[in-house]
């Protein structure tokens, strides 16, 4: 009876910070350096790093947390970017398992869901005159079913739809090039101040679990590739247009511990998990992350058939490393079980 | 205007390395994959002996919202409609329920009782006299030892589940195994909703 969970975790002000060197992430960075050929290339930049941002505040199965990132693409460039995100989301499958017709399977409905709300803020850095503040909320829902092939091992093909809508100014502390009429918006033809995109996506993905029980401690490990397909459908500039592909492949092992010691009448119960997330696409260039571990850790309460549908509840923080970028988060672990 | 490189984009995603990837997730799927059977399947199949001794397996509180029919404050025991089987069932009440005497026939009130249970069929634990209650024979369906969650099969079909306490050795708890289910008594009562006849009374 294991696996019918529905995660829930709330990082409430959640500030992540991004100090970055790239190009590719801050399309304001490098303006002195632009040549006018370069105006199309900095609107794809710009595009892929709003498409990433909304996907990224939008995904449920994206960490959310406190960030520093450092990318390498070009040392002798600086900025720093503020992200500020917050999730409320999760995923559960339904009820008990049940036969899948006549075949040796059982299957669970599956939901997901995830609100999100981000902001970025790139600040000029030394010798730079210019920066953006993007601001990105997104919804994501859908679903699918799990499959039990063993007691143990099941697969959960599901397609969410995600909805974004991102905002944004550009701004010059360069008295020449006020907000939103500086070099890039001349290059690139976008009118960069008090701009904003409406987008849309498909997240079809498969999720591979395997339970293992060792005593009263639960192992599970999970692979999800995941593949995201966005497209815009209403900008207020025409130029600035999203119609990308990304993805993502986590893995992750989770242990769930049993203390077997109460604390006011409920069990208290330790465990984590250690996960490697790869980044695709234009995931991938938009954050200028190729990949990012977390290791987290939890000490919650066990209220199974104690209250509601409550599995557990306590508090959780993560740690994140990964390429150009390390970060934690903390705040409130739950779970359900329906 | 023309925008290749989303054609790239997806070719990117298509490259030999993830075919290798997904060939490996596939083999993976394929050796993990076994045979899933319905949970409790295995139980019910089970031809398993009760015991001979029978320890008893203490079952936390469980709250539920009942209807008075009579109170015996000098007995201390008090009758209630049971939710479940539609039926009325005295049960003793702790020497801890100090509010005994406020309740009256008709009165909604919440109930919390302490339930046991005993692991073998017909071998009542020592002290079964201390509940009134009929005990319920049952099956064990299902375990889960992380959770402590019993999921029992009661012999009218109904399937349960209750959470069995922490002092409790779970390695004497198989799937398949008959149990008595029984409430020691009732620790503690609240009025929910006052009946008007009661009120009348008053």
């Amino acid at each position: 009876m294991n696996a019918h969970r529905f995660a829930w975790c709330a990082y409430s002000s959640l500030r992540c910070t991004l100090i970055a060197i790239s190009t590719a992430l801050f399309p304001c960075v490098s303006l002195c350096q632009m040549a006018f050929g370069e105006g199309e290339q900095a609107r794809t930049e710009l595009e892929n790093r709003v498409e990433a941002l909304t996907i990224f505040s939008g995904d449920f199965g994206l960490a959310s947390g406190i960030f520093k990132s450092r990318a390498t693409v070009q040392p002798d460039s600086t900025s720093a970017t503020e992200l500020s995100v917050t999730k409320v989301g999760g995923g559960g499958d339904i009820g008990d398992p049940r036969p899948f017709g006549n075949f040796p399977i059982g299957w669970q409905p599956r939901l997901q869901g995830n609100m999100g709300y981000l902001e970025s803020a790139s600040l000029p850095g030394p010798g730079q005159s210019a920066g953006d503040h993007i601001d990105t909320y997104a919804i994501e829902f859908g679903g699918g079913a799990r499959f039990w092939l063993s007691d143990g091992f099941s697969l959960a093909p599901t397609v969410m739809a995600l909805y974004g809508h991102a905002s944004g100014n550009y701004y010059s502390i360069d008295s020449a090039h006020p907000k939103g009429q500086g070099p890039l918006g001349s290059l690139t033809g976008v009118a960069l101040n008090d701009w904003n995109l409406d987008t849309w996506g498909l997240r079809p993905a498969l999720d591979l679990q395997y339970v293992l029980t060792v005593g009263r401690d639960i192992i599970t490990l999970t692979s999800d590739p995941t593949y995201f397909r966005m497209q815009s459908f209403d900008s207020s500039d025409p130029n600035v247009r999203i119609n990308g592909n990304s993805g993502s492949l986590t893995n992750k092992i989770d242990i769930d511990i049993p203390l077997g010691f109460e604390f006011a009448g409920h069990e208290l119960r330790s465990g984590g998990y250690l996960s490697r997330t790869d980044l695709f696409g234009d995931l991938k260039s938009g954050l200028a992350v190729e990949h990012m571990n977390e290791i987290h850790g939890r000490l919650v309460m066990d209220w199974l058939q104690q209250l509601w549908k409550v599995q557990w509840l306590g508090i959780g923080a993560s740690y994140f490393w990964g390429t150009n970028i390390r970060g934690w988060s903390a705040g409130i672990d739950a779970a359900f079980r329906f | 205007m023309c925008r290749p490189q989303a054609v790239r984009k997806v070719s990117s995603l298509m490259s030999p390395t993830r075919g290798i990837s997904a060939f490996i997730l596939v083999a993976a799927i394929l050796v993990l994959a076994g045979c899933w059977s319905l949970p409790g399947s295995h139980a019910l199949n089970s031809n398993r002996q009760s015991r001979t001794v029978s320890p008893a397996v203490l079952v936390e509180s469980v709250t539920c919202i009942s209807i008075v029919k009579s109170v015996d404050f000098g007995a201390r025991t008090i009758t209630l409609l049971d939710a479940g089987d539609r039926l009325w069932v005295t049960y003793s009440v702790d020497s801890g329920v100090s509010n005994l005497g406020d309740f009256k026939r008709g009165d909604h009130v919440e109930a919390t009782l302490a339930k046991r249970i005993t692991l073998g069929r017909g071998t009542p634990h020592d002290d079964r006299e201390a509940s009134l209650a009929p005990p319920n024979d049952a099956r064990v369906l299902l375990l889960d030892r992380s959770y402590r969650l019993l999921t029992l099969r009661r012999a009218n079909g109904v399937i349960e589940t209750v959470k069995i306490s922490l002092r409790t050795n779970l390695s004497e708890i198989e799937p398949g195994e008959a149990v008595t289910k029984e409430v020691v008594n009732v620790t503690a009562l609240r009025l929910k909703k006052r009946s008007a006849a009661s009120g009348e009374n008053r």
